[in-house]
């Protein structure tokens, strides 16, 4: 099986408006690709992203392409630390350091930082 | 006391209200319990099969009364939000695969119609599967989404009914630690006053 990555540089989807970013994840994404969103997705940006992707695969629920995982480096392997704050906050998500994947629902992946 | 101040406090208070959560976490038990306490009907169907719910349903005029008072609540119960969809794990209950696709394409518009949902509701109840690990990107999602919207959340840990859910609520409460939990069981009535009560709250 081959694979491809493909990073989108924070350089890149600072320039971009919401349903433009979504819509290049999810042009990548669907054609089996692995995206690599340097710099994370915030929740509001998944929840369009999953929207578009609802929209994609309802055209043709019967195609290869069955949604996608959405997945960041200490999330959601395993649960961070828990202290005061709720867990998405701390989930480095929204610091700007650690990249969201976004893969095909069909490629299983986990991730870690060391 | 003036005549306004009367009539402001006798005013009902008014309150759309979301059962929001993930596919398969008890949102529609929920919501026909309140249904029958408040309304004396139900919301929708309920299955064991994924995505039964596959369309907002809405039950409006509900009188609810909890903590000694009363309000006009709108009830939304929304379709399980995911990410992904695939006919074919609908094959493995039974559907034929005219009625798996048709419940795919179905259950993608109501995705759709769940994530648009958040944007219409005063307040949320997360139904939570207790059961089942809490810590994934759908829950991440929506609480963030609510959050952002400043919208009140309440997280009901659903099924503690069933094996295994004490020690989802623990995990649940770690995770969920900034938001108030509410250990219930939708479908034996376990821990539902409290529930209204905080439901209640959010709308004083």
């Amino acid at each position: 099986m081959n694979l491809q990555l493909d990073i989108v540089r924070r350089s890149t989807s600072e320039k971009m408006s919401l349903e433009e970013k979504c819509g290049l994840i999810l042009d990548h994404v669907s054609k089996g690709r692995i995206v690599v969103v340097e710099g994370g997705l915030e929740p509001i940006e998944v929840a369009t992203l999953i929207t578009n992707t609802m929209e994609l695969v309802g055209v043709d629920v019967e195609s290869e392409f069955r949604g996608v995982e959405v997945l960041s480096p200490d999330f959601p392997v395993k649960p961070p630390s828990i202290g005061r704050r709720s867990f998405f906050r701390r989930s480095n998500q929204w610091n700007g350091n650690l990249p969201t994947i976004v893969t095909p629902a069909n490629i299983c992946m986990k991730v870690s930082v060391s | 006391m003036d005549l306004l101040s009367v009539l402001r406090k006798k005013k009902t208070k008014k309150l759309v209200l979301g059962i929001i959560g993930e596919v398969n976490a008890g949102k529609t038990t929920l919501a026909n319990r309140i249904g029958r306490d408040f309304a004396g009907k139900e919301v929708g169907k309920v299955s064991p099969v994924p995505h039964e719910t596959r369309k907002v349903s809405t039950l409006e005029n509900c009188k609810f009364q909890a903590n000694g008072g009363s309000i006009k609540l709108t009830l939304l119960d929304t379709p399980g939000i995911t990410s992904t969809i695939n006919y074919e794990s609908f094959l493995e209950f039974g559907l034929s695969r005219r009625e798996a696709i048709e419940r795919a394409k179905e259950a993608t518009k109501g995705v759709i119609e769940a994530i648009k949902a958040l944007d219409a509701i005063d307040a949320a109840v997360l139904v939570v599967d207790a059961i089942q690990q809490p810590f994934n990107q759908v829950n991440w999602t929506i609480l963030g989404n609510l959050e952002a919207r400043d919208i009140p959340i309440i997280v009901a840990a659903n099924k503690q009914d069933l094996p295994g859910s004490e020690e989802g609520l623990k995990l649940i409460s770690e995770v969920f630690s900034e938001n108030t939990v509410v250990p219930i069981s939708a479908l034996k009535g376990n821990n539902i006053e409290r529930l209204y009560g905080e439901i209640a709250n959010t709308a004083s």
